[in-house]
C-alpha cells in the first residue's frame, strides 16, 4: 500500500478528482487522524461522535473484534510457511496488534494445514460481522473496522481455489 | 442547501477509476493479454461502474449532489503494456480504499454501509490484480486496506 506522506499528489495522482479524495481520505502528511474532516476542523465532520454514547459502544465492538481476531489467528495454525496461512497469520497478528496495542502470541505451530473453507467460511462471517459493526460505531473507529471487514474478505478470497 | 453524505468523494474516485480501466483495457486487449487478466479487468470494470450508479442514487435520494466525472484524467505513469496496465490498475483500486475507508468515516447509515461494501470489493480487486501481476505471496495484501501504514 502505497504511504500517503510520499504522494506527490501533482504527479502521482490521476486528476484532481482523485486528488480530492485521497485528500478526504486522511492521507495527508499534517498527521490527522481517521475520522477528523479533510482540512483539519473536526467540528465540520459530517458525523460529529456524542461523547455519551460511542466509548461504551466502541469498548464493546472492539472487544468482540479482538476476540474475532483471536479465533481467526488460532484458525490459521498451519506448518511454518504454509501458503496463504503464513500471510493470513501476519494479517491477524497485525490486526490484533492495533486493536490492542501489543502483539499477540503466535499460534502454535500445527502438524496439518486448516480446511481453507472452513477457514474462509469464518473470515467472511467476520468479515459480514465488521462490517455490521461499522455501520453502528462513532466515526473514529468506524474506518478500523471496515477496514478489518476488507482484509477478512481479502483472506476469503486467497483461500478460494 | 446542497446535502453532504460523506459519499461525495468516492463517487468522484470512481470515476476516476473507472477512466483508468478503460486505459488499462484498451492496452490490455491491444498487448493480448490472457482471458484470466481481460476477465478480470473486466469484471472490476463492471464493478465500478456499478458502485458509481449505486452512489449517485444514495447520493441523489439523500438530496446530494452527485459530482460528474471529469472528461479525462491525468494518468500517474505510461500505460503501455500488460504490466504497466495491471499496475495502474491496483494503485486505482487501493486508492479507492483510501477514498472508502474515509468515507465509512463521513458517513452514517446505509452511506457508511456502502462504503464500507466498496472498501472490502476494492482490497479484494487489488489483491486480485497484484495476483495477476505475480507479486510474491506475503505482499499481495496489506493488514489494514485503505488506512494509512502504522
Amino acid at each position: 500500500m502505497h504511504r500517503p506522506e510520499t504522494l506527490n499528489r501533482r504527479s502521482v495522482l490521476l486528476g484532481a478528482v482523485l486528488a480530492t479524495g485521497l485528500a478526504g481520505a486522511g492521507c495527508s502528511s499534517s498527521g490527522r487522524r481517521l475520522g477528523e474532516a479533510p482540512n483539519g476542523d473536526a467540528s465540520s465532520s459530517k458525523v460529529a461522535a456524542d461523547p455519551a454514547v460511542p466509548a461504551l459502544v466502541d469498548r464493546t465492538v472492539r472487544s468482540r473484534a479482538v476476540a474475532q481476531q483471536q479465533r481467526l489467528l488460532a484458525a490459521c495454525a498451519a506448518p511454518a510457511g504454509q501458503e496463504p496461512f503464513a500471510t493470513l497469520r501476519t494479517l491477524h497478528v497485525e490486526h490484533l496488534r492495533r486493536l490492542t496495542g501489543s502483539a499477540p502470541k503466535p499460534p502454535a505451530q500445527a502438524s496439518r494445514k486448516p480446511v481453507a473453507t472452513d477457514l474462509a467460511t469464518a473470515e467472511h462471517a467476520a468479515a459480514a460481522q465488521l462490517r455490521a459493526d461499522c455501520l453502528r460505531v462513532s466515526p473514529e473507529l468506524a474506518p478500523l473496522l471496515a477496514s478489518l471487514a476488507a482484509s477478512s474478505e481479502v483472506a476469503a478470497y486467497l483461500l478460494t481455489p | 442547501m446542497t446535502v453532504s453524505t460523506g459519499l461525495e468523494p468516492l463517487l468522484a474516485a470512481e470515476h476516476a477509476a473507472i477512466y483508468g480501466y478503460g486505459i488499462a483495457g484498451a492496452a490490455l486487449v491491444k498487448a493480448q493479454a490472457s482471458l484470466d487478466i481481460l476477465g478480470a479487468v473486466r469484471g472490476g470494470f463492471d464493478a465500478h461502474r456499478g458502485t458509481r450508479d449505486q452512489l449517485a442514487d444514495v447520493i441523489a435520494a439523500a438530496g446530494g449532489n452527485p459530482p460528474v466525472a471529469e472528461a479525462a484524467y491525468q494518468l500517474p505513469f505510461d500505460v503501455t503494456d500488460a504490466a504497466s496496465s495491471l499496475r495502474l490498475l491496483t494503485v486505482l483500486e487501493d486508492r479507492v480504499s483510501a477514498v472508502a475507508a474515509y468515507a465509512v468515516s463521513q458517513s452514517e447509515g446505509a452511506a457508511r454501509g456502502a462504503a464500507a461494501y466498496e472498501l472490502s470489493a476494492s482490497a479484494v480487486r487489488a489483491t486480485r490484480l497484484r495476483r495477476l501481476l505475480g507479486t510474491p505471496a506475503g505482499s499481495l495484501t496489506t493488514a489494514f486496506p485503505g488506512l494509512p501504514a502504522g
